[in-house]
């Protein structure tokens, strides 16, 4: 067991309770950019692959309508 | 000469007197079985020195003289005569033997002139009157005969090697456009792939950093709640406000372990929508690279870059590709209307593995669909020249919404199956191209 005064208590609380908010909203804004980067890549990925899909529907045919 | 034989019975007349009539008895040969050319015999009857004698006496004394030419003479008229007359019969038949063969071979001429002239059309020719001037203008019409034959040869010589020709610009025009039509499909479907593929090794990297960050973060929050279990094992002071100050700690670890685990599962989502990304893009890229391989494979011989491997078709490649020839030549070389059965063997050796029926109708109503302003499907029966047929074709191959309809009509499917199909589609026209190699 450590002994510990209440002012040092209270100093070391504040002291985890800051690592705590400033580590994590240090995290937080990396994550959101990356999140962010990360959701217009996979949009993107999206996107060509329905161009793709879309290209060889074309060329398969276009509709039932004429077949 | 005379005949000694005539002249040993000259005697026997001169010595009988005149008027007497000769017997055996009166008969005289002095002669007879003795050497004529004895001097004791020269004079005797029945010898020729005998006979000159009794010439010479007969002249001088000319009854007997008469007596014995007139004898002679009517013997040797006798004989003349007879010799004549078997002359006369000779020379008959010979002569008679002689104008049958004449008759024969004039018969035999005649023939052969009325031959000659009815080929050679020269009925009423002033010049052509016997056999030597109809042969003369038989060989020069036959000469000329053979001039126009090797004219007609070196005529459909030069009418082949153009068929040839047409032909080979028909292979090589479709090569091109086959290749042509290939080479683009595969580009766009290359330049949408790689558009996929593009935005991969960012998400990648992006997945990556965030992952880190949120280990770093589950590794704050593990070392922040180990050192307020620190703090938590702490002796003095007020222990409620201790207890109160704590309680808040814990609080703000609970709400960041619980964000921590939402961002575990955004992140968990997102690798999800990647791995399904993933499986698109490798689906697409083996139907690619599938569809490389068979491209590869039959890929047009024109291409000088790009070998041409033998095919594993179900259906026997070389088969088909004969009966492609044999239908294309027969096309080629036929001037009026296509017939059914070609059409048909044409259709058939187009597209060996469709599982379309194959039959004249089918083609025409695929033309049809694309040519409606055409009356094909109504007069199925030969009335498509060859030119049309062959314009149809081409436009077949060009034009791209025929190829849809023929694929579609085929399979009616989506997906990968139906890239597939469309590969198998593209291997026919290919093959096409490579069947008119031995037109």
């Amino acid at each position: 067991m450590t002994h510990m005064t209440d002012q040092e208590f209270n100093e070391e609380v504040a002291k985890l309770e800051n690592e705590l908010a400033e580590g994590v909203a240090a995290i937080n804004a990396e994550l959101g950019d990356l999140h962010r980067q990360l959701d217009a890549d996979l949009a993107a990925a999206d996107k060509a692959m329905d161009d793709f899909a879309t290209e060889l529907e074309k060329e398969i045919g276009e509709n039932d309508e004429t077949s | 000469m005379e005949d000694p034989r005539d002249l040993k019975q000259v005697p026997l007349s001169v010595n009988v007197p005149s008027g007497e009539p000769r017997t055996s008895d009166n008969i005289d040969r002095p002669t007879l079985g003795r050497d004529r050319t004895d001097p004791e015999v020269q004079h005797l009857p029945g010898n020729a020195g005998w006979t000159r004698k009794v010439r010479d006496a007969a002249r001088k004394r000319g009854d007997q003289v008469m007596l014995w030419a007139t004898t002679t003479g009517d013997r040797m008229n006798a004989s003349a005569e007879a010799v004549r007359a078997a002359t006369a019969r000779a020379r008959e038949s010979t002569m008679t033997k002689r104008a049958n063969e004449f008759s024969r071979r004039e018969a035999v001429h005649s023939r052969e002139l009325a031959r000659l002239k009815s080929r050679t059309g020269m009925w009423n020719l002033p010049g052509i009157r016997s056999i030597t001037s109809a042969q003369i203008a038989y060989h020069a019409w036959r000469e000329r005969v053979n001039q126009r034959k090797a004219s007609r040869a070196d005529q459909r010589a030069e009418r082949a090697g153009k068929r040839a020709e047409t032909a080979e610009e028909y292979k090589r025009y479709f090569d091109t456009k086959i290749s042509n039509k290939v080479d683009r499909v595969r580009g766009r479907w290359q330049e949408k792939l790689d558009a996929v593929r593009k935005p991969r090794e960012s998400i990648d990297a992006d997945i990556a950093k965030i992952t880190d960050r949120i280990a770093e973060n589950e590794a704050l929050l593990v070392k922040i709640r180990e050192r307020v279990s620190v703090l938590e094992n702490t002796t003095g002071g007020d222990r409620a406000k201790r207890r109160d100050s704590l309680r808040n700690l814990y609080k703000s670890l609970a709400h960041e372990e619980a964000a921590l685990k939402e961002k575990q599962i955004t992140l968990a989502r997102k690798q999800k929508h990647r791995i399904r990304l993933a499986a698109a893009e490798d689906t697409a890229e083996e139907a690619l690279r599938e569809f490389d391989t068979r491209y590869r494979d039959h890929r047009p011989s024109t291409s000088g870059e790009r070998t041409r491997a033998t095919t594993s078709s179900a259906t026997s490649p070389d088969a088909s590709k004969n009966e492609m020839s044999w239908s294309l030549r027969e096309l080629a070389e036929s001037k009026g209307n296509v017939t059914n059965e070609q059409i048909g063997k044409l259709w058939s050796s187009l597209f060996p593995n469709a599982e379309l029926d194959g039959s004249y109708k089918t083609l025409t109503t695929l033309l049809q669909l694309e040519y409606p302003n055409k009356n094909i499907s109504d007069a199925p029966d030969a009335t498509m020249t060859v030119k049309e047929l062959f314009d149809n074709m081409t436009e077949l191959f060009e034009d791209n919404k025929t190829f849809q309809n023929i694929v579609e009509a085929a399979t009616r499917k989506r997906g990968k199956d139906a890239l597939q199909n469309l590969i198998g589609r593209m291997e026919t026209h290919i093959a096409f191209a490579d069947s008119t190699d031995n037109v």
